[in-house]
């Protein structure tokens, strides 16, 4: 594809929403409240699983200024995504150590807050399934999949704690195994965590003979509407999603979670609208949160580098209930091989129930937890045969023309150019100091990645040109933060050739804007921008019509070029007419309106995998290629480990903002170095959270991210895409804990199997290596 | 979710006195009870005792050293000239607390009355010889920051006492301190092993006496004197600092279930040497 001169499209681009987020103006749903609003409070359990034998709420609803309590009794409706049974209050039984039992709404937050503390729970207390080793034991089964109401497919094992189980199998691996030079194994283990968005959740719910009306922050309006008309029984056009501006979501927000508490409230208020907002302890406590994975891995590899055979088996927990965990399994098998070109493979994902908090989507969707085990494996195998890291990568990449081990044939393939640029962006050619001054120890490594989106899925998009030639642009993708409104601006203002100052984004409400398949999966920059270029097209052609008749001119004469509407009157003189104008040329007075509509789906390029061995000869419209690289200090006498420069290179396809682009990116690396050293959701032996606050969870703090950042900013660009965009969201954090991982690997020789890769644990990772183990104290 | 709670801010230290002698709790910053309110702590009132003049105040002189009123912020302990000049472990200690935010309302007085085996500014105090002067219903009294500490979140004060200020006698003519701190990340962290030394030495470069703290790793912060006596007597050399990190070793005894208690542990003898570095470094730049 031949690069073109944009106006927009690639420029740096201020984003509408940037003041009124510095400062202050935006409104988010805590910050909004309804007439005659009551507000709603939960009571938690105290177990992670145990039968409820009672509740007793009579003294809470007996204290002035109660209006409503609930309990599983009166609310059991599922809510979960994948499998209906997650319920909105707590059914018979608990299931993690916080999940909601009863639901009180009050005149005040601090009356609803006391009359929880009134509510007494009798609990059968019994031994919870914690890791994912006793949860494949099974010797408790939580859930019976045959009875479960599935939303989607699910390929869960009977009588087992497998919700899901996806399998690729391509050639013979154990054949290749043993005609391999090595067979390399390992084992690598990601740990639970959670997003910590800024703004945690938050509803408000209005039910009345209209209807159920429901402001939140949510990533998934539509999605979410259908969830709650089959919950409460409702036709779709009678429940009303309006989403206020979202102080992020990566993931968190992709589901229902506070919408059907408050929902169920407000039904019985007589239509008093209902209002809840999380507090962090509730975010930790009862949000969604990221599974642990433990991933084994074994490689069949010749003298020469080249990889013949792979084998993984991947255990993923699902948390108490079945959300999106499926659809992280299926998408991350897709991953869990890296970028390589692999003859023999077998990959088995497991998805398991444990009695924790239910995990769900996180920014990168699994694809972090494998890109973590993979490259770790790689560099264990270059280590052990002798070979260059990057050598060894680049020699198994994928490229155009490659079909890969599920049977797909591969282009606008970017990872080799990211592996490049990423590596430049270090100075890897250049040689450097293994020990610092202080005895610290300096150490590199890389991280790729490769992605899919979820597929198929639908977008669409109306564009309202108004009398004064001013734009409304109506869409469904949300913007957390992520910049989504002003891409949307963007695409627009360059396919319809307008002035970008002239666009308006309205609010998403899912009673006017229209279908959107969610603001997840790196896909919006993809999908919507197709649309938006789509409606500018359209009203283009009722443009050429309008200025026709105005002109006397046939609408086949007339062209658009640079902004400029160009034809000729009756007797064939040349006229023209600037889009920017055509509010001052009063040519939209008076007349029918002009409004551009476009609506799109993947669906007929999505070729659905088989259930048995994942084959598809186009599992997803787009593959995501990144390269991440990071050069480290550690301390060998403590542990501690510094980032001293992070490269990161992403195939994007095309620039839309530069400015949002790269501050995707730099957040991103600021993230996925959390996950790397920091972040780790510790669960007791009664599973119950210890760290449920910011103090023990730790995300890194401003102290924490001095280090430069060499951003580089891979255009390969998608034939599909708009303007061959490809998209970014999630792949700016998935390399960051491998490439540090290698990096400390380099350093000091010693290889964490785990992330996060806290300080006390790298420090005794050297101190066996150094010693054997068991010899505390005496070194 | 914090409850409605009744402050009373008082005007003198006589009606702090009479507060806490009827059960409030005295409040200066707020940066540890706030956070203690909020997990459900309940007080029948607290006593805000940050407007008195006399708690506010910082001095330093150059017979009897330094005071500090127990109302000083962390902050301004940092900013304060003398403190930098002449009791810099104790700028290392309070720069490390909580984040800027917390420093501008976190007090001394707090900061000790909290009891936290891994307060910051503890270590410091106990290594310059301070001594706490303590108000209550029978007057005043003195007693040493050592044993100021007697438990976990556990003073010597009694329930109509408060802490008026700190002292902290003059420093030698020939001296080294500091402080480091462990920390899991660069701000917004509760220390997991702190190491406090100070050495003072002879014109010939004889370790006449030294301190040594450790935080953290004890019911209280603690002074190991058998690590003093390791550096005392000779001149400080590798051997005489890997002996007091040896002591210091021992005599950590770090319970958590935040991290490896054996990491904890070893970190004293990482932490002993860089910290008597530091020292010496900084009394070096002073001769």
């Amino acid at each position: 594809m031949q690069k073109q001169e944009y106006v927009y499209v690639g420029k740096r681009v201020e984003r509408p929403d940037a003041i009124g987020k510095v400062t202050g103006e935006t409104q988010y749903v805590a910050d909004m409240n309804q007439p005659h609003q009551l507000y709603a409070a939960l009571v938690r359990s105290p177990h992670a699983y145990a039968d409820i034998k009672s509740i007793d709420y009579s003294e809470a609803e007996a204290m002035e200024g109660v209006a409503v309590v609930i309990t599983g009794e009166d609310e059991h409706t599922g809510i979960g995504h994948y499998a209906a049974e997650m319920p909105t209050l707590a059914y018979k039984r608990v299931m993690y150590w916080g999940e909601p039992v009863v639901a009180i709404a009050a005149e005040t937050l601090e009356i609803a807050k006391a009359a929880c503390e009134k509510v007494r729970v009798e609990y059968e207390v019994k031994r919870p399934v914690l890791t994912l080793e006793d949860s494949l034991k099974g010797d408790v089964v939580f859930h019976d999949w045959s009875k479960l109401n599935t939303h989607h497919e699910l390929y869960f094992e009977q009588d087992t704690n497998i919700c899901q189980h996806v399998k690729v199998r391509e050639g013979d691996t154990d054949k290749a195994f043993t005609e391999a030079d090595y067979v390399i194994e390992g084992e690598y283990e990601t740990s639970g965590i959670q997003h910590v968005c800024l703004e945690g959740h938050g509803a408000i719910a209005k039910f009345d003979r209209d209807g159920l009306v429901v402001w939140t922050c949510a990533q998934s309006p539509f999605f979410m509407r259908g969830q709650l008309a089959r919950a409460f029984g409702l036709p779709q056009n009678k429940v009303r999603m309006i989403i206020p501006p979202i102080g992020g979501g990566f993931g968190n927000k992709w589901e229902l979670r506070v919408e059907p508490v408050v929902a169920a409230l407000a039904k019985r208020t007589k239509g008093r609208p209902v209002k809840i907002v999380f507090t962090r302890e509730d975010e930790f406590m009862g949000a969604y949160s990221r599974g642990a994975q433990k991933i084994k891995i074994k490689s069949g590899v010749m003298k020469d580098g080249t990889i013949v055979a792979r084998e993984v088996y991947n255990l993923q927990d699902s948390g108490a209930y079945v959300n999106g965990a499926p659809r992280l399994n299926y998408l991350s098998t897709y991953a869990c091989c890296g970028p390589y070109k692999i003859k023999n493979v077998k990959i088995d994902t497991l998805t398991l129930i444990t009695n924790k908090l239910p995990t769900s989507a996180y920014r990168g969707f699994g694809i972090q937890e494998v890109s973590w085990a993979c490259e770790c494996h790689m560099d264990d195998i270059a280590k052990t045969i002798g070979l260059d890291v990057y050598k060894f990568r680049d020699q198994n990449l994928w490229e155009d023309g490659y079909t890969t081990h599920t049977g797909e044939k591969l282009f606008s393939v970017g990872i080799r150019e990211c592996l490049q640029k990423a590596a430049e962006g270090l100075d890897w050619e250049e040689p450097y100091e293994k020990t610092a001054p202080d005895g610290r120890l300096r150490g590199r490594g890389m991280c790729l990645t490769c992605k899919i989106t979820g597929t198929p899925s639908g977008s669409a998009a109306i564009a309202k040109l108004n009398e004064d030639g001013t734009v409304d642009l109506l869409k469904s993708g949300t913007d957390m933060g992520q910049g989504n409104n002003s891409v949307a601006c963007i695409f627009f203002a360059e396919a319809m050739q307008i002035d970008i100052k002239k666009i308006n984004v309205a609010p998403v409400d899912t009673l006017y804007t229209p279908y959107e398949k969610s603001a997840t999966g790196s896909r919006l920059t993809f999908h919507m921008g197709r649309v938006l270029i789509e409606a500018a097209e359209s009203i283009h052609k009722q443009l050429k019509k309008r200025m026709g008749n105005h002109w006397g001119c046939p609408v086949d004469d007339i062209v658009i070029e640079h902004g400029i509407i160009k034809g000729h009157d009756k007797e064939g003189k040349p006229t023209e007419l600037a889009i920017n104008d055509l509010g001052k040329a009063r040519v939209l007075i008076e007349q029918d309106p002009i409004i551009g509509v476009a609506a799109h789906n993947t669906v007929d390029i999505w070729d659905k995998p088989d259930r048995d061995t994942g084959r598809s000869s186009r599992v997803s419209v787009l593959w995501f290629w990144t390269a991440h690289a990071a050069q480290i200090l550690v301390d060998p006498k403590t542990g501690e480990i510094e980032i001293e420069k992070f490269s990161a290179a992403h195939d994007v396809g095309q620039v839309i903002n530069e400015d949002s682009v790269r501050g995707q990116i730099e957040g991103g690396i600021v993230q996925g170095m959390g996950h790397a050293l920091f972040e780790e959701l510790e669960w007791n032996d009664e599973g119950v959270l210890m760290n449920p606050n910011m103090a023990d969870f730790k995300v890194p703090t401003a102290k924490d991210v001095g280090f430069p950042m060499n951003i580089s900013l891979v255009e390969v660009p998608h034939p599909e895409g708009p303007y061959g965009a490809k998209g970014i969201g999630e792949c700016c954090v998935t390399g960051v804990p491998g490439a540090i991982g290698n990096a400390l690997f380099d350093a000091a020789g010693v290889r964490v199997t785990k992330i996060p890769m806290k300080p006390d644990q790298v420090y005794l990772a050297m101190k066996e290596q150094k010693y054997g183990r068991r010899c505390e104290g005496e070194c | 979710m914090l409850k409605p709670f009744k402050l009373i801010s008082v005007c003198n230290l006589e009606e702090a006195v009479s507060g806490a002698a009827n059960g409030l709790k005295i409040f200066a910053g707020g940066t540890d009870i706030l956070v203690m309110m909020h997990k459900g702590a309940e007080y029948s009132g607290l006593a805000d005792i940050s407007r008195i003049e006399e708690l506010k105040q910082i001095t330093f002189d150059e017979k009897d050293g330094l005071k500090i009123g127990a109302c000083v912020t962390h902050s301004e302990i940092i900013s304060n000239e003398f403190v930098q000049k002449y009791y810099p472990a104790l700028v290392d200690g309070c720069s490390k607390i909580g984040s800027v935010q917390v420093r501008n309302k976190g007090t001394i007085g707090g900061n000790i009355c909290n009891a936290s085996p891994a307060a910051d500014s503890a270590g410091p105090l106990l290594l310059y010889d301070a001594t706490v002067e303590i108000i209550g219903k029978d007057g005043r009294r003195e007693v040493p920051a050592e044993e100021f500490f007697t438990g976990v979140k556990r003073t010597v004060l009694k329930q109509d006492e408060l802490v008026v200020c700190i002292k902290l006698p003059r420093i030698t003519e020939r001296e080294g301190s500091a402080y480091l701190k462990l920390m899991k990340r660069g701000a917004m962290e509760i220390g997991i092993m702190s190491s406090g030394i100070r050495v003072i030495c002879d014109e010939n470069g004889i370790c006449r006496d030294a301190r040594v703290t450790l935080s953290a790793v004890a019911v209280t912060p603690i002074r190991v004197r058998s690590a003093e006596e390791a550096l005392k007597g000779g001149k400080i050399t590798d051997e005489s600092i890997l002996q007091a990190a040896e002591f210091a070793y021992e005599t950590a005894q770090p319970k958590t279930w935040r991290n490896s208690e054996e990491w904890s542990k070893d970190m004293v003898k990482t932490y002993i040497p860089r910290t008597v570095d530091l020292a010496v470094e900084r009394m070096k730049r002073e001769c």
